[in-house]
């Protein structure tokens, strides 16, 4: 009987760009442009330039580039930098509720910039590191971890660099039992604000695709590592769903189902903003103005997964902490921050992120009018995002889901009640970005962070004009695009 | 004076109710979470009760269930500030304010009580 290893290394190798859907190649696109937002934005916070700093400092032969810097640096140390920088400010995207995005994007830039791949080559690496992430990301339960799933980036790495060094079936299995061998395991404490948690893709991507450069050596991993009595699944998941990891490859493509995110911070956050946003257009159209100093109260309800997210971590949210770690990230999940910050700056950027902002007094002391409650209504909604419950039905198969038709319900309702007595509300049910939402098109927030770290406007134009036509050309000629001298 | 009893015979009487609520709120296809039932050993000042969480027999009984081996440790101020919605149960976790020995593979249990809690307050309902 063929190992779950092995059907997914068949599926890998017989994967090109020709059998991949036109409309799984846009989406993919599209992730790329998010992406390099993200990357971009994350290179300008604290805990970005440390670690471009660290990495500099480090000897490795010069094959792969640090995006925006073009520091030059081995492919590894590229990978672990780029996709560190696109978790800085959580501003990845996600599919289902997994997030692969940061390093299905940063592994085969890296590697192929040292293999000199072509566009579609670098499209087929970045589907199937979100096809083969995604499905790992599903087989464990429960899923409440989100981004906390770093085992995933192991074997995405292993998959991507497995295909685009030329492994055999063999060593593809080998470099899956290497790679997930030592799990990683994310500790929440370490995730809810320091620097530490840009690190949650960066370290399991490079233990992945070390893991194929072992095994094409002849290295040898578990050939069960997945369903093996003592495997991957019986430890990690407490839920028997490994029949997803093989389900449907080629034929149900999860990475229909992204979600992108506008604005920096977890998923729910896009939601508050777009309602937050709602309510300041009312207000100017109704020719008024909102002071902030003069808001009595401020009511939000959005679902038990975002209250819960909001309570994590609330703990790390206090000014004297994030002086401490020197980060924002612990923001990126705390509800009344994100809410007061946008009542003030009318708008939710990266620069709503720095030490100064972050920081600052009233920024916190109107948060403490937020109070957050969890909805019954958006709550059931919400857990339905991935019907769980279908998996151990005897006939269930991915392609039992339309990936295309995903609806990513993270919805919010926000009540602000002024002084005055005067009332102002807004609902979203699904952020502008996500699954089933408005579309929010990538190249505004490529524009907006390339724009950020000093991009020129006719070099932005070129690079999305790349992106969006990237089979005809080569993966170097993008990168050297993307670096900002 | 209502006891943290007290308020837990509360809470676990309305439990039935809500696992209703949703069930008619997702039409028909209830949620994973709202089928689930636990079993939690809970220490209050040192006193011993047991309580069931399910969607039909719901219980908070005295004395520890010794095939149970999900444990919250908590004084009596602590679930009198969770019934008051000072703070969420989880929230009390994160802050250090309650001890949970094995949390690990005890964390989905408690974000169900926790979640199921808030739930019931956003709703008005009052333990």
């Amino acid at each position: 009987m063929m190992t779950k290893s092995e059907k997914m290394a068949e599926w890998i190798l017989s994967i090109s760009y020709e059998k991949i859907p036109q409309n799984v190649i846009q989406i993919a696109k599209q992730q790329l442009l998010g992406m390099l937002g993200a990357c971009f934005a994350g290179s300008t916070t604290i805990g970005g330039k440390i670690l471009l700093e660290t990495i500099k400092g480090y000897e490795s032969k010069p094959d792969a580039s640090i995006l925006p810097s073009g520091v030059k640096t081995s492919v590894l140390n590229a990978l672990y930098t780029n996709a560190a920088f696109s978790m800085a400010l959580d501003y990845d995207d996600y599919l289902c509720t997994v997030h692969t995005g940061t390093s299905s994007y940063s592994i085969p830039l890296a590697l192929g910039e040292k293999l000199d791949i072509s566009g579609k080559e670098y499209l087929t690496c970045l589907i199937i590191g979100n096809e083969i992430e995604g499905r790992v990301g599903l087989a464990v339960y429960p899923p409440g971890e989100g981004q906390m799933q770093s085992f995933i980036h192991a074997a995405g790495g292993a998959a991507i660099a497995g295909k685009l060094l030329g492994l055999s079936k063999e060593e593809l299995i080998n470099a899956f039992g290497i790679a997930l061998y030592q799990a990683p395991l994310t500790i929440p404490v370490g995730f809810w604000g320091p620097h530490s948690k840009l690190l949650t893709s960066s370290i399991p991507a490079k233990i992945g695709v070390e893991a194929a450069y072992l095994a094409k050596n002849g290295f040898s991993g578990a050939r069960t590592i997945f369903e093996d009595p003592q495997g991957f699944c019986k430890y990690m998941s407490e839920a028997n769903f490994e029949k997803v990891l093989d389900s449907d490859l080629g034929k149900a493509w999860v990475t229909l189902s992204l979600s992108f995110k506008r604005y920096p911070g977890c998923a729910y956050v896009d939601s508050i903003a777009d309602a937050l946003f709602k309510i300041l257009e009312k207000v100017e159209k109704e020719g008024k103005t909102l002071d902030y100093h003069e808001i009595e109260s401020i009511k939000v309800s959005n679902s038990l997964l975002s209250t819960m997210m909001d309570d994590m971590s609330r703990p790390f949210t206090h000014i004297e902490e994030i002086k401490r770690v020197k980060s924002p990230i612990a923001l990126n999940f705390y509800q009344p921050y994100n809410i007061a910050i946008i009542l003030i700056d009318k708008k939710l950027t990266p620069e709503q992120f720095t030490m100064e902002r972050i920081t600052d007094p009233e920024v916190h002391e109107l948060a403490k009018k937020v109070e957050i409650a969890p909805d019954i209504g958006m709550s059931a909604k919400s857990a339905q995002i991935v019907p769980y419950g279908d998996i151990p039905k005897p006939d269930f198969h991915l392609g039992k889901w339309d990936f295309s038709k995903w609806k990513m319900y993270c919805g919010c309702k926000i009540i602000i009640k002024m002084k005055t007595g005067e009332k102002w509300s807004a609902k979203v049910d699904i952020p502008m970005g996500a699954a089933g939402g408005k579309p929010y098109p990538m190249e505004k927030k490529f524009s907006q962070e390339a724009k950020l770290v000093g991009m020129e406007d006719s070099q932005i134009e070129e690079a999305i004009q790349m992106i969006n036509n990237l089979e005809d050309y080569a993966i170097r000629e993008l990168i050297k695009l993307l670096v900002v001298n | 004076m209502v006891t943290v009893m007290d308020r837990f015979q509360n809470f676990v009487a309305k439990i039935g109710q809500i696992s209703q609520m949703i069930k008619k709120l997702s039409g028909g296809e209830v949620p994973d979470f709202i089928n689930m039932s636990l079993k939690a050993n809970l220490s209050i000042n040192s006193k011993r009760f047991t309580l069931i969480l399910s969607p039909t027999e719901p219980a908070f009984v005295e004395g520890h269930d010794p095939f149970t081996e999900f444990e919250i440790i908590a004084d009596e101020q602590f679930w009198h500030d969770v019934f008051d919605g000072k703070y969420t149960f989880f929230g009390g976790y994160t802050r250090g304010l309650v001890e949970i020995p094995n949390f690990r593979p005890q964390r989905f249990k408690v974000f169900y009580i926790s979640g199921m809690l808030s739930m019931l307050q956003s709703l008005k309902m009052k333990f």
